[in-house]
């Protein structure tokens, strides 16, 4: 209760104003970065699995040989196709690069999409999740596909020669990364509609997808090896461990760079807790020497002093999380915003690793200088001294 | 052991010396002094500067330990005891008050008074720092901060301080010193006042011969050594 009562007196007399501040920056900027970057590692792993929408995928710049679809029903894998491309998306005058999928039925194997019907939204009670693509005759797009046409829900727009309605907005999707999708915006639509569209021509820039599951990853990993020499040169296999390697390696790199800046920052507040625990220390010399004059003894004002700063840590690190945290959601929003994504949840441990750095900084960095002052001798105050 | 009025020794120094080593060799601060002091007796402590006044007051309050003899508080011996020790005896018995005031300027009049009774654990710390800033005459004062206080009026919140935890015993080291005589001369009043309240023993170094003669013996230092032992000839205590 004492340390409570000098701490608040200590805080009155501005003497902490700097070292709380500065735990409240290191724990602010720790807290930002490490819980967006757990949001971020959370939404790449539950990704991760419906990445491929599928638990391998043959994919390749010429269509699957259509003898291996009895030849997967024989190995008991499921299978299902998809086709990428880009082309025109054109409504009235307007038209828009668009990068398109056009998927069949049973698509997809694994995950599902997000849609809704309402343009640019991320409540959970306005999104659909649902497990197959358009039906016939329907086109789902990328929320910002609607003001770059000037469409609105409803509207029809043509792919090629056929026109579709847009009957939903995508939210998310499996196996969203193609090579055409740093074209524009997404359109989905059915596999039954492409030859209509006329897009596709001999010498047409294609990605064609054929997308395998299995209950039993030995049936599947059978099949694959059957399947493996009959590929040609133009088509790859990909599996859910290539996706999570690369996803794994992807979000390694970010976070390394992130977290690079966050140790900076953290550095930099550690050099201010440093300075301010200096002034600390030098101001309460005084202070301590009184105090043990007063009759307290060496570890009566040690722990005086390591409560005061217990207590100081835990608020100002408190303060820290929370802005760290508003922080974050405003990087996320933008996020979210900019790249039509939607972020899963940060892990506890991160938000605990957080708060837990404003005692570790204080612990490295202001211990040492506040280490010396309950040993200061109360002959301070005498003359002779 | 008690003094020749009969009243019981509060204090006792043995054979007490203090040597530290310096570049030029050994410096002998204090010969062997022995002292005794009744409980409820008022002793000046005198001598020119250097004479070890300051050394002999630290090592009667605990605050330092002599190179030999020993110091005897209440009937116990603090320089066979550990820090902690001695800290306990300096809270149970001991009250300081300081030439330069020694208050802490970030903390109010009340808070300052308020201090070393919080440091025991007092629960009437608030209303007993209240009685005694009243007593010495700054009630209202509470709120203020040191700085924002005169000389004379920092000095009563530092005799208010050390008569709060109403100890045995009170050293008080130049309590005077950085004061103008007028205001030097209310301090002193005030001090033996609270001081015949309290029945505390109070033991002091002064320059002031108006201050020690206030008191009911008088010791004098001269290079280490105690050179004079008496009574005052003019002892006004109450």
């Amino acid at each position: 209760m004492l340390s409570f009562h000098l701490l608040k007196r200590n805080w009155r007399s501005g003497e902490l104003k700097l070292l709380s501040l500065s735990i409240i920056l290191a724990v602010t900027v720790l807290a930002a970065i490490s819980v967006f970057t757990s949001r971020l590692q959370s939404t790449l792993i539950n990704e991760s699995n419906s990445v491929l929408g599928a638990d391998a995928v043959i994919n390749g710049s010429q269509l699957h040989n259509p003898e291996w679809e009895a030849l997967a029903e024989e190995a008991n894998v499921k299978h299902t196709r998809a086709v990428n491309f880009a082309s025109m998306v054109f409504a009235g005058d307007e038209m828009h690069l668009a990068s398109v999928k056009a998927v069949d039925a049973g698509y997809p194997l694994r995950g599902h999409f997000e849609i809704s019907k309402q343009a640019f939204t991320f409540e959970a009670s306005a999104i659909q999740k649902i497990l197959q693509g358009p039906a016939q005759g329907e086109a789902w797009v990328d929320s910002r596909m609607l003001p770059l046409l000037k469409i609105k829900m409803g509207d029809q727009v043509y792919v090629g020669e056929l026109p579709l309605r847009i009957t939903h907005v995508l939210i998310a999707e499996p196996d969203s990364s193609s090579p055409f999708s740093m074209f524009g915006a997404r359109l989905l639509m059915s596999y039954q509609d492409l030859p209509a569209t006329q897009v596709i021509q001999p010498g047409s820039r294609i990605e064609y997808k054929w997308l395998l599951s299995s209950d039993s990853q030995s049936d599947l990993q059978n099949f694959l090896k059957k399947l493996k020499p009959q590929l040609s040169e133009h088509q790859a296999i990909r599996d859910v461990n290539d996706s999570q390697e690369r996803v794994g390696r992807t979000l390694q790199t970010s976070q390394q760079f992130l977290l690079l800046t966050a140790v900076i920052a953290v550095l930099l507040a550690g050099v201010a807790i440093s300075i301010a625990a200096r002034q600390f220390s030098e101001r309460h010399t005084d202070q301590v020497a009184l105090m043990k004059s007063l009759g307290a003894s060496a570890a009566k004002v040690r722990q005086l002093y390591f409560f005061q700063l217990f207590i100081l840590a835990a608020i100002a690190s408190a303060i820290g999380l929370l802005i760290g945290e508003a922080m974050q959601q405003l990087i996320a929003i933008s996020v979210q915003k900019a790249y039509q994504i939607r972020l899963g949840d940060a892990q506890w441990l991160a938000y605990l690793r957080s708060y837990a750095s404003g005692f570790i900084c204080l612990i490295f960095f202001a211990l040492p200088a506040l280490w010396y002052l309950p040993s200061v001798s109360p002959l301070k105050f005498c003359a002779a001294n | 052991m008690t003094d020749s009025i009969e009243r019981p020794t509060i204090v006792e120094a043995k054979a007490i010396t203090k040597r530290v080593e310096t570049q030029e060799g050994e410096l002998v601060i204090l010969h062997p002094v022995d002292l005794v002091v009744a409980q409820g007796e008022s002793l000046a402590i005198t001598g020119a500067s250097g004479s070890g006044k300051s050394t002999l007051l630290g090592i009667l309050a605990g605050l330092d330990l002599p190179t030999s003899g020993d110091v005897i508080i209440n009937q116990q011996i603090i320089t066979h005891m550990d820090e902690e020790g001695r800290a306990k005896v300096r809270a149970d018995y001991v009250g300081f008050i300081f030439q330069s005031f020694q208050l802490l300027p970030g903390l109010t009049a009340l808070e300052n008074v308020m201090l070393p009774l919080e440091l025991r654990g007092d629960k009437q710390a608030r209303s007993k720092a209240e009685n005694f800033l009243t007593r010495v005459g700054l009630a209202q004062r509470f709120q203020h901060y040191p700085q924002q206080l005169s000389g004379g009026e920092q000095q009563r919140v530092a005799i208010a301080r050390a008569f709060a935890c109403e100890p045995k015993i009170l050293f008080a080291d130049e309590p005077t010193g950085n004061l103008d005589s007028h205001t030097g001369e209310k301090i002193i009043e005030l001090l033996f006042s609270l001081n015949a309240d309290q029945g505390a023993t109070l033991i002091l170094i002064t320059h002031e011969e108006r201050l020690a003669q206030r008191c009911q013996r008088r010791i004098q230092l001269a290079a280490g050594e105690l050179v004079a032992n008496e009574n005052s000839a003019t002892n006004k205590q109450d």
